[in-house]
């Protein structure tokens, strides 16, 4: 009874309320501090800019004094994970850096510069999140916007002087490869249990020689070292790694206080970069005989495993140096629990393996691109689909059949973004449809000129010869779009198919960012919620019946690495999203009379358990998986042993600049990144490796200029920490093409080196 | 005046004619403190350090003296009200030299710092007493203009309430210049409570064939053995990361079920920061971690580091146990060895990490653990540390 009439006022509060917010202006405003944010911030976009000041004004009015208390309490900005405490005094500050960019879109140049310079002042050490994962400085993004209009450009810091070098060795140490079992025992090799027990420690340490462990002291007889010992403590450990001075980072490894087994792998990392690759092995097999257990953090907190990174390391040294003939025998890192966020269930079951000599039949086909003979794949065993297919061998490998003939997925993200649009302010268009000339042809798909000489005009002979013949050239067949949130343009991609053989993956984000789901934001969706559930359903049902007679769909995706939450709550109920993950897959398999496959785009291996348990009817496990040069490491090998499903990346990639290289480096690093991950795609692809890889999609054909905030600014921020030449993801410069100056956006593109690439490889 | 006059003559003649070495000796001695307002007083106490507000300084005490009629009277409250647990003083000099100016003394005659001292009850701790050692400025790590030309360092020293005598043996060391006359150094955990201590006849003397220390320590060589205990060496200052205050509590003076003694370490940590991770150093002095010269200690010898631990509830996890490593100075650890992934049973158990093939020549960093809430019950967990040492 109590409840009914709780529910009675509750009902009358709604109602009065939403009357007060239909009578009254066109703004509603009881909300806390994120409502009047999340409103603004779209009221923004939609250039309402009277509305945007009402909001952020009443905000400021109403928070103010609270913010001002947290400022107070700060002196630097709070710790990773802290944020939110923060919360109130991070939402004021956006409120301001709204007020400031409406300002300046209203032509209001001195007034949104005092507004600048007011947030500035009070609140230095403000957050603001983005959604794609991280925060960003409003303090930082305020001077520059204030730079922009008091000198009508947008400057970055300019980058130092650039010290280069190379380590050289004092001490290489008497063996290699080094016979552990002459200086210690090994115990419960692959087991929970597995340890190596030096018996002999100075033995060992004159056999691995100088920065492998456990010689700590050879070091300190290195020249080199002696000169620069005084002066290590002044420098930053993280920055001076991933600079170019790679002797003083060496030499510096020594001394951080990170644990024995990350001063490890910073300095085998070190010492491959320096060319040195015997040392480099020492140091990556080191780990996996004394610290195999041992675990970082990503950016976002998922957990890294420093033993697993080495030992892929160690392989992919030992692949493309075959001239040192040698083979790692056994060497697996089994970790039981190992797909969730918590490494407290972690269990780890270790094999070090032994480094040896190759034999007679093994050098055979050590110089081969996958170091090993193809496979025989015997009959096939399962079928899934009818004209788009898996085939499953008895072998265990799995492979696409289009019209039976195999086909491999050379795949592209999509999505040719013009210079100075943004979703952030709702200025993006949709490309599908796009025709700024009018000339009746969509833009980017066939307007796009290579700007061969790069000086940024179209010169005699740079015609426009349009996206889809270019990825045609580069031997793209498949591009990656989400139906959401614009509606696409059938014509084009029709087009597309008939003309370029290109096909679509055909996504539905499947809740995450809030799409699909009707949740707000703040709420997110909830993948127990019922009317959640129905509305994404019903979203996913519009999608197929809309493109299920399309020859064009070759396979439907579901989500976009919703595991790691944002606008949703994937990341805390990984059970309840998957499980209506393959709800949605049921569903598209009953509208879809072709039966083509059904894929989840992940986040990396997150949750894999989760999805093998609960997943049986999606068919293709894809990720997007950002692990370095190495390639996916263990992608391959887990997806196979957990859910012995075909496998396929959803988005992979790196920028083509780096901080402290030349463009020409960036570049080319761009493509060697690119030709080492397709190699490790085509080495665990049916015949080879695990068997189950089907191709890949690249991340992305051409630089979006917005990801970093200023659409107009080809930005060079590193917005997270990443296994990059630099260490760090400049999302700006993901594309295989560029823009140039972006005057001629969305028609110029830099083909970069990647492209010639994969032009190469996948023609 | 005649009977002035009359004094002296007698005693010239005195001294001339029996006691002539003693009389040469006592002109020798340089002297940090005789009495109050005495002429043969040198330095000054200027250089107040750690936790100044928990040491009442009187250098005219009457209620005690081991000569003369005045003494130096130190009360250290222990309250770490400053929140470094460690509070000193240093005679400078000139007042505040910390080494811009060269009012230095040459006190190359000597070979010794001799002084008398007392607690007001016995039990009391002086941590620390020094000669020397200003040498790089304690925030930059910069060294000084005009720094000492040696340091030498001598305690912990536990008083009686009798007046004795302690020493500072300084053979073999360059005394050339000498800006640090003295330093006494208190530490929280050491002093427990509060403290008054006496000091008086502070002196630079020459002693005859007064050999060259041994520098290296003598093992089992203690980081933890009983509270308060004076084989203690080390000072748990270094918390990490800054907001370690807010997640730990540590009690070193915790007495239900110690390994052995009296006490052994508690160790309680919380997430309450929301940083995620823990850890404390050891260090030497208190809060260094790398700037300060000449403060390792010489372990070379030992052949392993030895401690006991157990959890309360048995499974905590300890990411990493640790001795040297820190090299956020110019003066930095000479070597560095771990345990890591150590997961705690209820019960004590011995832990021990391998120093062989280690360059333990200048260890400031005598023991370290550190931990995260990732590997550990989301709540938080409790585990004991007892006898940590170098051994053979």
């Amino acid at each position: 009874m109590k409840k009914e009439s709780k529910m009675k006022k509750a009902v009358l509060v709604l109602f009065l309320v939403s009357l007060t917010c239909s009578l009254g202006s066109m703004v509603c405003y009881s909300q806390d501090s994120s409502g009047y944010v999340n409103e603004a911030w779209a009221r923004l976009g939609k250039r309402e800019f009277s509305e945007v000041h009402i909001l952020v004004d009443d905000c400021i009015k109403e928070y103010s004094s609270l913010a001002q208390d947290q400022a107070k309490a700060l002196g630097s900005f709070p710790t990773k994970g802290e944020e939110e405490n923060y919360k109130i005094m991070n939402d004021i500050a956006t409120c301001y850096f709204i007020k400031g960019e409406a300002l300046m879109r209203e032509g209001k140049t001195e007034e949104a510069k005092t507004v600048f310079a007011d947030v500035i002042k009070k609140y230095p050490y403000s957050q603001s999140f983005d959604p794609r994962g991280w925060y960003w400085s409003i303090k930082e993004k305020s001077e520059i916007t204030l730079k922009k209009l008091e000198t009508g450009r947008v400057e970055e810091e300019e980058e130092g002087k650039v010290v280069i070098s190379e380590i050289k060795l004092y001490d290489y140490g008497e063996e290699f490869p080094v016979n552990y079992a002459r200086y210690g025992k090994f115990e419960d090799i692959g087991e929970e249990n597995y340890k190596y027990v030096i018996l002999n420690p100075i033995g060992l340490a004159k056999a691995t020689g100088e920065g492998i462990y456990p010689n700590s002291t050879s070091v300190k007889f290195d020249p080199e070292f002696a000169k620069v010992k005084k002066t290590l403590f002044k420098i930053d450990h993280w920055k001076i790694a991933n600079s170019r001075d790679l002797s003083t980072a060496f030499y510096k490894w020594h001394v951080t206080p990170e644990s024995e087994a990350m001063k490890q792998f910073i300095r085998a990392e070190l010492l491959e970069r320096s060319g040195l690759i015997e040392h480099a092995i020492k140091g990556y097999y080191s780990i996996l005989i004394h610290f195999p257990r041992s675990y970082g953090w990503t950016y976002w907190h998922t957990p890294w495993y420093v033993g697993k990174a080495s030992l892929y390391r160690l392989k992919y040294l030992l692949r493309n140096n075959p001239e040192l003939d040698l083979i790692l025998e056994g060497g697996e890192i089994k970790i039981i629990n190992g797909y969730d966020n918590d490494i407290r269930n972690d269990i780890f079951l270790v094999d070090p393996g032994k480094l040896r000599s190759l034999t007679f039949w093994e050098k055979k086909f050590a110089f081969s691109k996958c170091g090993e003979k193809r496979k025989n794949l015997e009959k096939i065993v399962e079928t899934k689909g009818e004209k788009v297919k898996l085939v499953k061998y008895k072998s265990g490998d799995w492979q696409l059949l289009v019209d039976g003939k195999p086909f491999m997925l050379k795949g592209m993200t999509y999505g040719p973004t013009r210079v100075g649009e943004s979703p952030d302010d709702g200025s993006m268009q949709n490309w599908t449809t796009q025709d700024l000339n009018k000339n009746s042809l969509i833009d980017s798909p066939y307007e796009s000129w290579v700007d061969k000489n790069r000086n940024n005009q179209q010169d005699e002979g740079e015609m426009a010869v349009g996206d889809f013949q270019l990825m045609k050239e580069m031997g793209v067949n498949c591009l990656r779009l989400y139906y959401q949130p614009f509606e696409l343009n059938k014509k084009t991609l029709g087009q597309m198919y008939q003309k370029y053989g290109i096909y679509i993956l055909m996504g539905d984000f499947l809740g995450k960012y809030a799409l699909g789901s009707n949740a707000d934001w703040k709420e997110g969706t909830d993948y127990d919620n019922p009317e959640h559930q129905k509305n994404m359903l019903e979203s996913v049902e519009k999608m197929v019946q809309e493109f299920k007679d399309e020859p064009y769909v070759l396979i439907w995706l579901l989500g976009n690495e919703n595991v790691y939450g944002l606008g949703c709550n994937a990341d805390k109920k990984p059970e309840s999203f998957f499980k209506f993950a393959n709800k949605a897959a049921q569903l598209i398999k009953s509208l879809d009379p072709q039966k083509r496959p059904v894929a989840i785009a992940s986040g990396d291996v997150l949750h894999l358990d989760v999805f093998a348990k609960n997943c049986p009817d999606i068919d293709i496990f894809g990720a997007n998986c950002y692990r370095g040069k190495y390639g996916f490491l263990d992608f391959w090998d887990e997806v196979k042993r957990v859910a012995d499903k075909p496998a396929m990346i959803t988005e992979y990639g790196t920028s083509s600049y780096s901080k402290g290289y030349s463009q020409k480096e960036s570049e080319s690093y761009q493509a060697q990144y690119h030709k080492d991950c397709w190699t490790n795609i085509l080495c665990n692809a049916s015949g080879f490796g695990a068997g189950n890889a089907l191709g890949s999609f690249v991340f992305e054909w051409v630089d979006e200029w917005w990801k970093s905030y200023e659409p107009t600014y080809h930005d060079k921020k590193g917005v997270a920490s990443g296994p990059f030449l630099d260490g760090y993801y400049h999302e700006e410069w993901f594309g295989i093409c560029g823009q140039g100056d972006g005057m001629s956006s969305p028609y110029l593109r830099d083909l970069k080196p990647a492209y010639f690439a994969y032009k190469e490889l996948w023609n | 005046m005649r009977k002035v006059l009359l004094a002296i003559l007698c005693g010239a003649f005195i001294c001339s004619i029996t006691l002539t070495g003693f009389c040469q000796e006592q002109k020798k001695d340089f002297y940090v403190y005789t009495d109050k307002n005495s002429p043969l007083n040198h330095f000054i106490p200027s250089g107040w350090m750690g936790d100044h507000n928990d040491i009442r300084f009187n250098d005219q005490a009457t209620d005690e003296s081991a000569s003369g009629a005045t003494s130096i009277k130190l009360i250290y409250t222990a309250k770490a009200s400053q929140g470094n647990k460690w509070a000193g003083i240093y005679w400078q000099s000139a007042q505040n030299n910390w080494g811009n100016r060269e009012s230095g003394y040459d006190l190359s005659d000597y070979n010794k710092l001799a002084f008398q001292a007392k607690g007001a009850v016995g039990g009391e701790v002086i941590t620390e007493i020094s000669i020397g050692g200003i040498t790089t400025n304690p925030i930059t790590g910069e060294t000084v203009t005009f720094p000492d030309s040696s340091e030498a360092k001598s305690g912990p020293i536990r008083l009686t309430n009798k007046w004795q005598e302690y020493s500072i043996n300084l053979a073999g060391k360059d005394l050339s210049y000498i800006n640090g006359g003295l330093a006494i150094i208190f530490n929280a955990n050491q002093a427990e409570e509060e403290q008054t201590i006496y000091i008086d006849d502070i002196r630079y003397t020459k002693e005859k064939n007064l050999q060259k220390e041994k520098t290296s320590v003598n093992l089992p060589f203690y980081i933890y053995a009983d509270s308060g205990s004076l084989d203690n060496h080390y000072v748990d200052s270094g918390w990490m990361p800054s907001t370690a205050g807010k997640d730990l509590k540590i009690d070193n003076n915790w007495k239900n079920y110690p390994f052995s003694g009296d006490t052994c370490i508690r160790v309680g940590y919380e997430n309450k920061s929301g940083t995620r991770w823990v850890g404390v150093f050891w260090q030497n002095p208190a809060n260094n971690w790398g700037t300060i010269p000449n403060a390792g200690f010489d372990l070379q010898g030992a052949s392993k580091l030895t401690f006991w631990a157990r959890g309360d509830k048995g499974g905590e996890l300890v990411t990493e146990f640790k001795m040297g490593g820190l090299a956020s100075g110019e003066f930095f650890d000479s070597d560095s060895a771990s345990l890591s992934q150590v997961q705690l049973t209820k019960e004590w158990k011995q832990y021990e990490i391998d120093l062989r093939g280690k360059d333990l020549s200048y260890i400031i960093g005598g023991f370290c653990w550190s931990t995260s809430i990732d590997v550990n019950d989301p709540e938080g967990i409790v585990f004991y540390l007892d006898e940590i040492k170098y051994e053979k």
